[in-house]
């Protein structure tokens, strides 16, 4: 079932005298349930669609549309807020907030119906990604970079959005690290009916995705099961 | 609204900030409210200081303009007084009442009389004495300096409660009463007699004087006088001065008695118009009144030799560096306003700046500006209000010690002026009050609950513009903008 669809999007900049296309005209549509991984070269536009796809800049040309509806339709911050969450390379958690707080803080952005009690809720899903209480109420600085890719990914999906985005989650991480995150994004696609589009440039992280796509000359390819990638 | 709880672990986690920004507010608080304090104390003290000085309009002859006049030639001893223009007439005297503004006005001019029954007082010269009492009567002979000496006391009138020289304690009631205010309507003949020709011919309080009135065109007849009240002159004239004149001029030999006893003589409307008073005094019902009071009296009458008085000098010497105070704070409050505000700007701009990797994260998980912005504000206004109510208690201090130093540096480069007391001169005296007598000018610095209402949102309302402005400029970027320029 298509929870994302893009169609014919294309974004580019002006780079000296020319114009620098990054997508071209590009289409495809995203289905719940599924790990998606997104793979390219560096400056292949992979972060830049990541950014589309979660509205943190508009398209140039072309549009995007979450369950049948264009982002422009919904607003942008509406879906910012309510539809999506983006886990980043760089976790981007409120370096004054505890990792708690920054998991509740998300929880009263959203217009989503959530438990009443948003700290015990916070806390539980915390738990489950190996933060403990005690660890809970620290301040994110004094969590090393896998806890706090944990928490990022705890406040991800403190929302209940079906449409999880990750740029790099892993690039900072050491394997063991990478691997308990990875499993953690299946884990969403299959158990929890999420759609999980994943950006990064391990081909051990794309291994592990249902489909394998691939930023070609600003087009996405599907080279899922292809022997070379 | 959970964007209050950010701000508050924002102000804990950030502590060198939020001091730094605390002290700032106090400073500017301090200054700004220490401005306000003493803006509001000149107002409180110029009130004040009208309030010293009385309420008490006071209508004369203008003596040194007829001086003048009369030494230059333009006046000389045939001049009719009368005619002078704008002398203080009864009839022009009447011009100046029907006020809302007036409580009471006391009427004083003076005449002479003669009598067989009372030895009057004597002035015997000193060699050593410097000064003696001497009378301040003396009405309009007086004024154009042509004495002519027709009784042997002479009579002070009024026409209120207690007399005008009773309440600038020019005379005291020692003994017996002032008028009723029945007695002074109808013109009954009662006296108020100085207490040294009361001791002189064993007068006592309910006695009775026959005493004939030698005022110009007035039958001679004697009248039965009540003595109702002993009073004691404080008035000092030199030794010099007291030889000089005569003697029925002299304070001892002044009895006081009600303005209308001229009606009860048998004087017509036309000749009460006619008589010079001495002076006038309009007791206003409020000093603060006095300004529109005098100029609602603006040109009722052509002041050529009359003069019109409402300490006005004395007010304006002591207001003079109350307002150069309150002119003063109020630049001061200005410079620092603007001058507050505009660090306060710079300061949170340069946070602001410093935290667009938070706003960008904001964004991105969907945080609308408003909170974004209202968030930085609250952290401000938060601190601002802690400012504000330490300066409230600190800002009177400072306020306090400012206009203190300044007051007394203005005070000690200010002249004085001086009160004459003319002995026997109708009505010489028309300032009641000095500069010194009112002494320094105390500042009550504190602050109303208004002025504080005020200092407070107009310092809310500065922290809110200096926060919003910055933080409205980095929010109107796209979140991946801000996160990609400090990612």
């Amino acid at each position: 079932m298509s929870i994302l669809q893009l169609k014919n999007v294309s974004y580019g900049y002006i780079d000296g005298n020319r114009k620098r296309t990054i997508l071209n005209d590009l289409s495809y549509n995203f289905e719940k349930g599924k790990f998606y991984t997104i793979l390219g070269p560096s400056g292949s536009g992979k972060t830049t669609l990541l950014s589309l796809m979660g509205a943190l800049e508009k398209t140039q040309e072309g549009s995007i549309e979450f369950e049948g509806k264009r982002l422009e339709e919904i607003g942008y911050t509406k879906y910012r807020r309510n539809n999506q969450a983006i886990v980043f390379q760089q976790f981007n958690l409120i370096p004054y907030l505890t990792a708690l707080q920054n998991v509740v803080n998300v929880m009263h952005i959203t217009d989503n119906e959530l438990p009443k009690n948003k700290e015990k809720t916070a806390l539980n899903l915390l738990n489950s990604f190996g933060i403990v209480e005690s660890k809970a109420k620290r301040g994110v600085s004094q969590l090393s970079g896998g806890e706090q890719q944990r928490v990022a990914i705890a406040r991800a999906l403190a929302t209940n959005v079906s449409l999880i985005l990750a740029d790099e989650p892993t690039g900072n991480l050491d394997t063991a690290t990478q691997k308990e995150i990875v499993s953690i994004f299946r884990k969403l696609a299959t158990e929890f009916e999420c759609c999980v589009i994943v950006v990064t440039h391990s081909d051990d992280v794309a291994r592990t995705s249902d489909i394998q796509l691939k930023l070609v000359e600003g087009k996405l390819v599907d080279i899922t099961g292809s022997p070379k990638q | 609204m959970y964007l209050f709880t950010r701000a508050f672990a924002y102000i804990r986690k950030q502590k060198a900030k939020t001091i730094l920004l605390l002290i700032l507010f106090v400073i500017i608080a301090n200054i700004v409210l220490a401005g306000l304090s003493i803006q509001n104390a000149t107002e409180a003290a110029k009130i004040l200081t009208r309030q010293e000085i009385g309420a008490d309009v006071v209508y004369t002859s203008n003596s040194a303009k007829i001086n003048t006049d009369y030494k230059s030639g333009l006046l000389d001893a045939t001049t009719d007084k009368y005619s002078l223009a704008g002398v203080p007439l009864y009839s022009n005297f009447t011009k100046l009442l029907g006020s809302e503004f007036i409580e009471t006005t006391d009427v004083v001019t003076s005449y002479e009389v003669t009598t067989d029954v009372i030895t009057p007082y004597v002035f015997t010269a000193t060699t050593t004495t410097t000064t003696t009492t001497t009378g301040g009567g003396g009405g309009s002979k007086i004024i154009l300096g042509t004495y002519e000496n027709s009784g042997d006391l002479s009579f002070r009138t009024f026409n209120t409660l207690t007399p005008s020289d009773f309440v600038n304690e020019l005379s005291t009631l020692v003994n017996g009463r002032f008028a009723s205010q029945e007695e002074i309507t109808s013109g009954a003949y009662v006296a108020i007699i100085e207490t040294t020709l009361a001791n002189l011919n064993g007068i006592k309080v309910g006695d009775k004087l026959s005493l004939t009135p030698t005022t110009e065109g007035y039958n001679t007849v004697a009248i039965e006088y009540e003595v109702i009240g002993i009073y004691q002159s404080n008035e000092i004239v030199d030794e010099r001065s007291a030889s000089m004149i005569s003697s029925s001029l002299l304070a001892q030999n002044r009895i006081y008695t009600p303005f209308n006893t001229f009606t009860s003589m048998g004087y017509s409307q036309n000749e009460l118009d006619n008589i010079l008073l001495d002076k006038a005094v309009i007791t206003l019902n409020d000093p603060a009144n006095i300004e529109a009071y005098m100029a609602s009296i603006d040109g009722k009458i052509d002041l050529v030799y009359g003069s019109i008085s409402a300490n006005d000098a004395v007010y304006q010497e002591l207001a003079g560096p109350i307002d150069s105070l309150g002119n003063l704070s109020n630049i001061l409050v200005i410079i620092v306003v603007i001058a507050g505000a505009s660090i306060l700007s710079l300061i949170t701009a340069l946070t602001i700046n410093q935290r667009k990797n938070e706003i960008g994260i904001l964004l991105a998980i969907g945080e609308s500006k408003l909170n974004i912005v209202s968030q930085f504000i609250v952290e401000v206004v938060a601190i601002a209000l802690i400012a504000f109510a330490i300066s409230t208690f600190t800002g009177i201090s400072v306020g306090k010690t400012i206009s203190e130093s300044t007051l007394a540096s203005f005070a000690s480069s200010e002249a004085t002026t001086e009160t004459v007391v003319m002995p026997g001169g109708g009505g010489s005296k028309t300032s009641t009050v000095t500069a010194e007598e009112i002494g320094p000018v105390e500042l009550e610095v504190k602050f109303s609950a208004l002025v504080l209402l005020e200092f407070f949102a107009a310092g809310i309302l500065i922290s809110i513009i200096s926060v919003a402005i910055p933080a409205l400029y980095v929010t109107r970027f796209n979140p991946k903008q801000i996160l990609t320029n400090n990612g």
